[in-house]
């Protein structure tokens, strides 16, 4: 078996009962909620199933418990005795940094949406299975059958918007457990709320003065400048910068990644 | 095997190596003495590429430590002063943590676990500190590692366990194999190290093999006071004055290894200017 999977294997092996436990409560308060709104409260339902609360419950969960997720996993480095075992486990920075990503980015967001999908479905399905007596008003017996499942793969641009950015920041965080020696968590919060607090300073004070009023069209290859005489006037953005503007955030991923790896490797306990 | 050319390394400001120069061949077990904070666990991390030096070269089995190569990090196993075993069955230990070292042994395992008496359905969580700290040293040693790297294995180990653990390590060493054992229990490790290397203030001090020692030196009780008066060493007991003297009788000498590294720390230069003079005897 190729050392990478056996990488795999241990980091389930010592970490599955802190990731089924943190993985069962998290949806334990989402199936909570929905069937709360379902049953206990099903006057509530209507709320719920048509106003964007469930997408909203979606990246809540996926942002809050993706980025403690990702922010924990080195924490082990933080510990000298943990972190001697993981240093010297014969495996390469690449295998570790992969399996990093593997587990923080890529099977929480996997296992996270599958067991919300199961979760939405299920209220779906329990809603619909109520007997028509139990319907209240506002929503009616009709209205609850056509109820669909929460889609996050709909295809609304949105939906990756919001995941892109979800990807960059559990990166982030997962760049942080690894970078900082202590309170690596906490540390990347603050860090990160600085770094935005700073980049809305920026566009609020600096790009204000630079820029002629208007803004970014969809693609980022003109700015559409608003003048009260002239009307609408679109500037075109140099290609390479309207590219950067648009694949910046996943440049960003890729570069955090890369600097995982680094950091992996210049390590010293 | 283990080569450090002028190592300096320093934690920030604080300098804790300097210009450290020292070989470690295989097939011997060596005892690294030293007070504490004197470099040793440094040393060993150096060696182990855990920490990087600041200066000078580390040459471990041919591989620079620092790179953490992973045919490097199978040939080396390192048991620190606090460590961790997470939370799992021996059985789950071995089948995740023993394929990633390809000499692992299973039957040597089962065997050191036997002799150290910790049974193999124990569960980690709920083992001592002792037992855990043995299964660590059986795993660690059938994992057949050219390089291991001991730091204060004895602590937390009772008298009967560390008595295993003194068979057991010799049994372990061969021709292919470097052992390095960090302590400041130098008791420990009397009758089962090969060669003495002593370091203070991140300098070798003294680094002799227990044969050379036993050719040059001698611990025994002083027959009278001017005798103690000119010995290397000498320390008041309630038997007499034991000390450590130059080995002129024309025999093995005796060690002692406590008041060796007494002598050594007291007076460094003087305890290695009698490894330049002729011994009476060559054997």
């Amino acid at each position: 078996m190729p050392r990478l999977l056996h990488l795999i294997r241990k980091q389930w092996g010592d970490n599955k009962r802190m990731y089924v436990m943190g993985m069962t409560i998290t949806i334990a308060i989402i199936a909570g909620i929905y069937f709360f709104n379902v049953l206990a409260a099903y006057n509530l339902a209507r709320v719920f199933f048509d106003s964007p609360l469930r997408p909203v419950l979606y990246y809540a969960g996926l942002f809050i418990v993706g980025c403690i997720f990702a922010g924990l996993y080195f924490n082990d480095l933080s510990f000298k005795p943990r972190a001697i075992t993981q240093l010297l486990l014969p495996a390469s920075n690449t295998e570790k940094s992969i399996v990093a990503i593997l587990f923080a980015v890529v099977l929480f967001f996997s296992v996270y949406t599958a067991l919300f999908e199961a979760v939405d479905f299920a209220a779906i399905s329990v809603a619909k299975a109520l007997p028509a007596t139990l319907h209240r008003t506002p929503l009616t017996r009709e209205q609850v059958q056509q109820l669909h499942i929460f889609n996050m793969f709909d295809g609304n641009p949105v939906n990756n918007v919001e995941l892109s950015i979800f990807f960059a920041l559990q990166s982030l965080f997962l760049l942080g457990s690894v970078y900082f020696e202590k309170f690596g968590y906490i540390k990347t919060a603050l860090s990160l709320i600085v770094i935005v607090l700073l980049f809305i300073l920026y566009v609020v004070k600096l790009a204000d003065n630079f820029l002629p009023s208007g803004g970014f069209d969809g693609d980022m290859h003109y700015f559409k400048s608003y003048d009260e005489h002239s009307g609408v006037h679109l500037i075109p953005i140099p290609w390479l910068l309207g590219w950067l503007m648009l694949r910046g955030i996943y440049i960003l991923i890729a570069a955090t990644w890369v600097t995982i790896w680094f950091r992996l490797k210049e390590k010293e306990v | 095997m283990i080569d450090i050319q002028n190592l300096h390394f320093s934690y920030k400001r604080k300098n804790v190596l300097s210009d450290l120069s020292v070989q470690f061949q295989p097939g011997y077990i060596y005892g690294l003495l030293g007070k504490n904070g004197a470099g040793k666990s440094t040393m060993m991390h150096n060696i182990a590429g855990l920490l990087f030096p600041k200066q000078g070269k580390v040459d471990v089995l041919g591989y620079v430590p620092s790179k953490r190569q992973p045919a490097f990090l199978q040939e080396i196993f390192m048991i620190p002063e606090e460590f961790h075993l997470p939370d799992i069955t021996i059985g789950r230990l071995v089948r995740d943590h023993a394929v990633f070292y390809p000499k692992f042994n299973q039957q040597q395992f089962e065997r050191y676990l036997s002799e150290f008496q910790v049974p193999l359905a124990d569960k980690l969580p709920q083992a001592s500190y002792g037992q855990k700290k043995k299964l660590l040293i059986s795993f660690a040693l059938a994992c057949n590692t050219s390089i291991l790297l001991m730091d204060e294995p004895t602590n937390g180990l009772d008298i009967i366990s560390k008595s295993q653990f003194r068979k057991v390590l010799a049994s372990v060493v061969d021709e292919n194999k470097c052992i390095l054992i960090s302590t400041h229990q130098v008791k420990d490790l009397e009758n089962l190290i090969d060669r003495i290397t002593v370091i203070d203030n991140g300098n070798i001090l003294f680094d002799q093999s227990i044969p050379n020692i036993t050719r040059h030196l001698d611990c025994r009780l002083a027959q009278d006071s001017f005798e103690a008066k000119e010995a290397l060493y000498a320390e008041e007991t309630f038997r007499g004055n034991v000390i450590v003297t130059t080995n002129n009788n024309g025999h093995e000498g005796k060690l002692d290894l406590e008041l060796l590294y007494k002598a050594v720390m007291n007076n460094p230069a003087r305890v290695n200017e009698a490894f330049h003079r002729q011994p009476a005897v060559q054997y």
